[in-house]
């Protein structure tokens, strides 16, 4: 957010943009701007016009309306009949599959895009972005003959080697397996940062958009549905979708009364929704803490009593950094409730052992049920 | 005719004028989709013209016979591609038996034998003079024809047989391609279900198959319908040889391209036939699992029949002529001389003009396509493609009389401007014919081309372009290294093809041009078959290239083997 008020002009600007694949409408009506330097991240379920989006920027889809703006020169405008190729652009581009060109050799495609330089310096430079990688060694091995992390870092160096006023990346990590994902999505991060290279990382994995973005941009069907730091987009998601995108959610319906709405854990403030609506209320499961009944601390090592809400536990699963307990919450209404709590650590209350729950406010969220989503 | 070419051209630079970028790659596939598909518009267009005095009389005598001919034909060498290729095609496909490996390409071979060679061939091995009706009269002391019956091989049935033993491998190797593809699944399943071997072949294996078997009985019959050499010789009268007695014989150009444009409505059937069958080719999937073939090992005896029934297409479509052939050339000595080295020379470069242009062609088409994929586009590439359905003789006439009108034109123009009278320019040159083997070779260059681009992903280009690449170096820089065994593949098939083509060279070749294929031709009319041995000799050895090719890329196209391992190492 700061880069974005500090940087003055913005790196790029989307006006208006719309976008149909007859019959299907890929972007509608999207404005959007980047910051300088800074790394934005589209997240959004597949086919929600996010890579769509990547590559209007890059210039590989033509204009259909609306706006596109580099560096504060236009260079896609419907009305103006302006639509520079993407030759001209001066935008890096690093594809899912990494489009690696396999009769080059791995310094041959990442001086392929320094044709202006003459051919020493074409070669340092070429040299300098794989070492800015990691991968010098390997300059003249050919791209079949590397692992998919080294593919994915030679792409890298291969878009960052013209020092492209802006670096998109289309679901980079998707064709890694989970264990390596990690190591090299902290490399990417590192390599970015360093290059103060403003970014667009397209991905459909939330933790993913969370771990590389300055801001985040949430698509759904063609709209941008919010756009904000990662904290913003997490704590004060701007609607159902938002909420759910970005982590399992508990739901409840309820109905508003006099500005709030009743839960098993107390009414709760309803928002901007209005008396009569129906609402729904989504509880993140770490927002339902559970604690002991009575005084004592209890044998599964969560300690302080409160005047919760009564829970009976179904199942407790240790996930790792934190365990899920399976709970059934009364509802107040003679019935039960089935919902998950997510509690740091070890906590791993035995099955039918009777908790109480207390609420956290701040990652509760209430949505009018009228919502498209 | 020229009229509609040219509204066609005007509404194209039109069309390109109103695109903002890269427009030039698409009008110029459009461009190119236009001028090779005239001389089938000029050819079809004369179904509408008013008929002439004699063609009139061309129906009174001749049509009847042309038309039952070829439909005799067409029928017989349709059942006979059909038994030998679907037969060998299961064997070497579901069974094992002693050289089995060898015949899943060795069944290929015969391909690279024209049909008008085995037919002058097998008359010099089979008539009265040959050497089997020579040795059977002295071995029973018979002194002429009326003492024995032997089948007359310049017959009906004669073409039939040739034709059959050339032109299976196309039912071949689309109906064994579709047999590799099918699912062993399905037919354990059939198995299971309590039906032997044999009901599972006809009642699953076949009906999954009958598309492609279809697709590859439509391309035999178009190649049965383009012949001449075979049927001329054999006095056989159907379309191909009465469009040449009228355009040669009777010097009636307007008749010949009537006939030309009946004998377009036979294959526009076969093209229809052959795209419904492909249509229906893509549900043939039924299931994803692939396992190497459980082959039936056959009994003794039965093995032997499957070996004999392998390699009796072989030894009667490619060894025996293949030998015959050899043989002759020793005998007649010369049979390498300077006419010899002139008349190859003439193929080479026919060939080798025609290879690189239709290459180029099929490039710029299938990328202009690709940097637009517009529905226009596809449709101006289909429309170029249609060539390879349509006959040699008909291409000819259908290129012919545009360029005499041309010359026409021109002179009549620089006559009246100049005073100069130009003659004609085009008609009977040279470039008039490369013309023509465009028209009719062009599709295979364009699908062997089309194949190999899309193997090239869409984010090559779009990395090309975003590293600062425009469309033209792009293409230079990435798709023609990537695609440079494609683009071999491509030319040397067209190569072959226009060594072997006889027809349209017959018609359009200036005067006293010669090639092998029509030296050998002329020699067999001559009623000189040995003299034709070395010219013939060189086609054969020529068309086995392709065979080699083909075999390879079968070798290859087993799903689940080695797939990945050969995606990696073409590099795409």
């Amino acid at each position: 957010m700061a880069a974005e008020a500090g940087a003055g002009e913005p790196a790029a600007v989307l006006e208006r943009v719309r976008h149909a694949f007859p019959p299907v409408a890929a972007l509608d009506d999207v404005s959007l701007s980047i910051a300088g330097g800074e790394i934005l991240c589209l997240v959004g379920p597949s086919g929600c016009g996010k890579t769509t989006l990547l590559r209007l920027l890059a210039g590989l889809e033509h204009i259909q309306a609306g706006r596109i703006i580099l560096g504060g020169r236009p260079v896609a405008d419907r009305a103006a009949g302006i639509d520079v190729p993407p030759d001209e652009r001066g935008v890096g581009l690093v594809f899912q599959d990494y489009a690696l060109f396999p009769h080059l050799t791995v310094l041959q495609n990442v001086a392929f895009g320094l044709e202006a330089l003459d051919a020493k310096a074409r070669r340092e430079r070429a040299l300098a972005a794989l070492d800015q990688v990691g991968m010098a060694e390997k300059a003249e091995v050919y791209p079949h003959m590397l692992s998919g992390g080294q593919q994915q870092r030679v792409a890298l160096a291969r878009a960052l080697a013209p020092q492209p006023r802006l670096l998109l990346l289309d679901e980079p990590f998707a064709g890694l397996d989970a264990r390596l994902r990690d190591q090299v999505r902290d490399d990417t991060y590192h390599i970015l940062k360093n290059s103060h290279t403003t970014c667009v990382v397209v991905t459909h994995d939330s933790e993913e958009a969370m771990f590389m973005a300055d801001r985040i941009a949430v698509m759904n069907a063609g709209r941008l549905e919010q756009v904000g730091a990662p904290v913003e987009i997490y704590g004060k998601p701007i609607s159902a979708f938002v909420a759910r995108f970005f982590s399992d959610v508990n739901r409840l319906a309820g109905v508003v009364e006099t500005g709030s709405v009743r839960t098993p854990f107390g009414r709760i403030p309803a928002g901007r929704a209005a008396d009569g609506q129906a609402v729904e209320i989504l509880i993140r499961p770490e927002a339902l803490k559970i604690a002991p009944l009575g005084t004592r601390m209890a044998s599964w090592g969560v300690p302080a009593p409160s005047g919760g809400t009564r829970a009976r536990v179904i199942a407790t699963r240790m996930l790792g950094r934190s365990s899920l307990i399976h709970l059934d919450v009364a509802n107040g209404a003679g019935t039960e409730m089935h919902m998950h709590s997510r509690m740091p650590g070890q906590v791993l209350p035995p099955e039918g052992e009777l908790v109480s729950v207390d609420l956290d406010f701040g990652q509760t969220f209430v949505f009018p049920v009228s919502d498209p989503k | 005719m020229a009229d509609g070419a040219l509204t066609v051209d005007g509404s194209i630079g039109a069309w390109a004028r109103r695109r903002l970028s890269g427009a030039g790659w698409t009008a110029l596939a459009l461009l190119v989709a236009a001028v090779v598909s005239v001389p089938v518009l000029v050819v079809a267009g004369h179904v509408f013209v008013p008929a002439t005095e004699i063609w009139g009389h061309l129906v009174e005598t001749v049509l009847p016979r042309y038309v039952r001919n070829t439909v005799y034909l067409a029928g017989g060498v349709g059942t006979g591609v059909l038994l030998i290729g679907v037969g060998t095609a299961w064997l070497v496909t579901m069974c094992r038996f002693p050289g089995q490996r060898f015949f899943e390409w060795g069944l290929l071979i015969p391909f690279a034998v024209p049909a008008y060679v085995v037919a002058y061939t097998y008359t010099g091995v089979l008539d009265f003079a040959g050497p089997v009706q020579s040795g059977l009269r002295a071995v029973f002391g018979w002194q002429s024809r009326a003492d024995y019956w032997f089948p007359e091989i310049r017959s009906l049935g004669g073409a039939i047989a040739m034709m059959s033993l050339v032109l299976y491998p196309y039912v071949y190797l689309l109906a064994r391609a579709a047999f590799i593809e099918q699912s062993v699944c399905t037919l354990e399943v059939s198995r299971t279900l309590g039906r032997g071997p044999w009901r599972s072949f006809f009642s699953v294996a076949l009906p999954l198959a009958r598309p492609s078997i279809l697709a590859g009985l439509a391309l035999a019959l178009m190649e049965t319908l383009n012949d001449f050499g075979t049927v001329q010789f054999f006095a056989v009268d159907t379309f191909t040889t009465g469009i040449f007695r009228t355009w040669l014989g009777l010097g009636e150009p307007a008749a010949a391209a009537q006939l030309a444009a009946i004998l377009m409505i036979f294959v526009l059937v076969l093209i229809a036939l052959e795209r419904s069958a492909r249509g229906g080719a893509g549900f043939q999937h039924a299931t994803q699992v692939y396992r190497p073939l459980p082959r039936y090992a056959l009994s003794r005896g039965r093995a032997m029949i499957a070996f004999l029934a392998c390699f009796l297409p072989i030894l009667l479509g490619f060894a025996l002529p293949a030998l015959v052939l050899a043989q002759w050339a020793v005998e007649t000595r010369e049979w390498i001389d300077r006419s010899f080295f002139r008349l190859a020379w003439n193929s080479f470069l026919l060939a080798t003009t025609t290879g690189v242009l239709a290459v180029a062609l099929a490039v710029l088409l299938a990328y202009g396509q690709r940097l637009r994929p517009s529905r226009i586009g596809s449709a101006a590439a289909r429309v170029a493609s249609m060539g390879y359905a349509v006959p040699g003789a008909v291409i000819a006439v259908g290129v012919l009389l545009p360029f005499a009108w041309l010359d026409n034109q021109l002179d009549a123009w620089m006559r009246a401007h100049w005073g100069v009278s130009t003659g004609l320019l085009l008609s009977g040159t040279i470039a008039a014919l490369v013309f023509a083997y465009l028209v009719r070779f062009f599709a295979i260059s364009f699908n062997t081309v089309e194949v190999g681009l899309a193997r090239v992903t869409p984010s090559m280009d779009g990395a090309a372009r975003t590293l600062g690449l425009g469309p033209a170096k792009t293409l230079r820089r990435v798709h023609l290294p990537m695609i440079r065994a494609s683009l071999l593949t491509a030319g040397m098939l067209v190569f072959v093809d226009v060594m072997k083509e006889l027809p349209a060279t017959l018609i359009i070749r200036p005067f006293n041009f010669d090639t092998l294929a029509t030296r050998v031709y002329e020699f067999a009319v001559d009623e000189q078959l040995q003299e034709a041995s070395s010219a013939a000799l060189a086609i054969v050895l020529v068309g086995i290239f392709p065979v080699i090719v083909l075999s390879r890329a079968i070798a290859g196209a087993r799903p689940g083997t080695q797939a990945t391992g050969r995606r990696a190492s073409d590099g795409g």
